[in-house]
């Protein structure tokens, strides 16, 4: 568990955090809003939608790390994706989480969270900050 | 890497750790280095002992019946409540209510005393540096009474604006409620003066002194202060346990806060007849041993000498700055001249979150976030602090692991 935490670290900080993946706002159609207050995590979501695709995907923020790699681990899976595979993954993601499952491709690193339950919020606050803007909500999402 | 340590305080500190079981730990196989003493401290073995000899051998509910077991817990219980009126230098032991801890004891000021005194347009000032415990009590009594929060700004270095706090201070002022010594900055108020201040116009003083009675000795009628709250779990004390002291008069005044058993003299459906300070404050039954183990716990620490704790910590203080001061990308906030031995630090390029999940790997315990202390955070323009926090078992090498730790975090994440 220690080494999978130091494997998402130095391999995901280097590179997410310092450059994350469509990091920027933009004129998007639908923005989403997600906050810890009690950690100090802030992301904010912009989604354009072409039908039934997610066509443009982007994240602003001030966050920590685990936050703004899983933010742009997300962004870069998910642009192009079809709206209704959203779900499909998020629920692979939760159970790597959580439990003992698997997810195939880049998200694979955040498995590192697993042995730092307090540090799982920070993860799918992106996510569950995306879903809101898919679902049309306009509450700001907390995973607290 | 260990900068050559000048101990100049002769304090015996591997003599202190032998008496805490707890540091012996290790954690991901390295030792506990535990620097999140502002959250709660550990216990020694007197006060680990104290509450195992009470339910090993005098249990039973205090104030209520004529056996053997009951006289002897309520004698227990009334003589840790002497022990800790003479640990603060309170004139009698009957201005000392036991209370569940600090926020407990602000709360029911704010309500017992507050719904006496205060009226609509009157004020209630307290500062930005407080914890949410001192905040949010005086928002939910203010509110409900109509009186106005002010609050005594501060500087960048995390110190009151004394000016501005006379300013602020009218005839209009009814209570001034500060903490004693800041939990996110260890800032050491100017109490004296903020009493002083206070009372020529009037206005009664509440000071929260949790992170002050651990770190040096407290004496509140040399401070005349009008309220003094602690907990017990932070002056290596259990968890569940606090003190409010309050001056005899202001006590009597007071209303009471809860309802039940012990707080009253008799009762009845046709008239109820409260009883006197402090059993008006303390209904039902109390974590007996939890107070005979802080009455323990307040011994321990007169046995070691508060102004030696004092002395040993003001050297970790400035040899922990000195080493974080020296990391390049570390700003520490919070830097009065005058302060107890807390260091909060903010990294950049790295969020505190991480910094404290890297620093636990390897056995370090810090404390990250806002610590309850959202608009310090804010007057900073900070999402959150590391903090370490120490006290008088911790050690110069401790320090250096910190350093050493933090390093480690630059590192990982490629600063350097």
């Amino acid at each position: 568990m220690t080494n999978d935490l130091m494997r998402l670290y130095q391999q995901v900080l280097l590179d997410h955090n310092q450059n994350p993946r469509h990091f920027g706002d933009y004129d998007a159609k639908v923005t989403a809003k997600g906050e810890n207050p009690l950690c100090g995590d802030s992301v904010v979501i912009y989604l354009d939608l072409d039908e039934e695709k997610i066509e443009r995907l982007g994240f602003t923020g001030e966050s920590c790390a685990i936050c703004r790699a899983s933010a742009s681990l997300m962004c870069e899976q998910l642009t192009g994706a079809l709206q209704m595979d959203v779900s499909t993954v998020y629920e692979q993601l939760i159970t790597m989480l959580t439990e003992d499952g698997e997810i195939e491709g880049p998200l694979e690193i955040l498995k590192g969270v697993r042995g730092y339950p307090v540090r799982i919020k920070c993860a799918i606050l992106p996510w569950n900050t995306l879903l809101e803007g898919l679902q049309g909500g306009q509450q700001v999402v907390s995973t607290e | 890497m260990t900068a050559p340590i000048v101990q100049k305080t002769d304090f015996d500190v591997t003599a202190i750790r032998r008496d805490f079981p707890i540091l012996t730990r290790e954690v991901n196989g390295k030792p506990l280095v535990y620097l999140d003493n502002g959250a709660t401290g550990q216990k020694p073995l007197a006060v680990i002992e104290a509450i195992d000899h009470f339910y090993r051998h005098s249990n039973a509910n205090v104030h209520r019946g004529l056996h053997t077991l009951s006289e002897e817990a309520t004698t227990a219980y009334e003589h840790a409540r002497e022990i800790l009126g003479k640990f603060i230098n309170a004139p009698s032991s009957q201005q000392v209510v036991f209370t569940k801890g600090t926020t407990d004891a602000i709360n029911l000021v704010a309500h017992s005393f507050g719904r006496v005194v205060l009226r609509q347009g009157d004020e209630v000032i307290i500062s930005h540096l407080e914890h949410h415990s001192n905040i949010v009590s005086w928002q939910l009594i203010c509110e409900s009474l109509g009186a106005v929060l002010k609050v005594i700004p501060i500087n960048d270095k995390g110190e009151l604006e004394m000016d501005a706090y006379a300013a602020l201070l009218s005839e209009k002022t009814k209570i001034v409620a500060v903490n004693h010594i800041s939990n996110a900055l260890g800032t050491i108020n100017p109490v004296a003066e903020i009493i002083e201040l206070a009372h020529e116009k009037g206005a009664y003083v509440l000071l929260d002194g949790a992170q002050a009675v651990p770190h040096q000795k407290v004496d509140v009628q040399a401070l005349d202060v009008d309220f003094y709250a602690f907990s017990g779990h932070k002056m290596f004390g259990p968890t569940g346990t606090g003190i409010l002291y309050g001056k005899k008069e202001l006590l009597e005044r007071m209303i009471p806060y809860q309802g039940g058993g012990d707080m009253i003299k008799t009762v009845s459906f046709e008239k109820t007849v409260y009883n006197d300070p402090p059993f008006r404050f303390e209904a039902g039954t109390p974590n007996i041993a939890g107070c005979i183990g802080l009455a323990a716990a307040a011994q321990y620490l007169e046995s070691v000498g508060l102004e030696k704790i004092s002395a040993y910590e003001h050297e970790l203080l400035e040899y922990g700055t000195q080493l974080l001061e020296a990391i390049p990308g570390v700003k520490i906030i919070g830097t009065s001249n005058n302060k107890a031995s807390v260091i909060s630090f903010v990294m950049e390029g790295a969020h505190p979150h991480d910094v404290g999940t890297i620093l636990a790997q390897q056995g370090l315990a810090v404390r990250t976030g806002h610590h309850c202390a959202q608009p310090l955070m804010e007057r900073f323009q900070i999402p959150a602090t590391t903090r370490a926090s120490m006290a008088f078992y911790n050690t110069f090498e401790e320090l250096d692991a910190l350093a050493a730790g933090i390093r480690k975090v630059k590192k990982i994440f490629g600063l350097g």
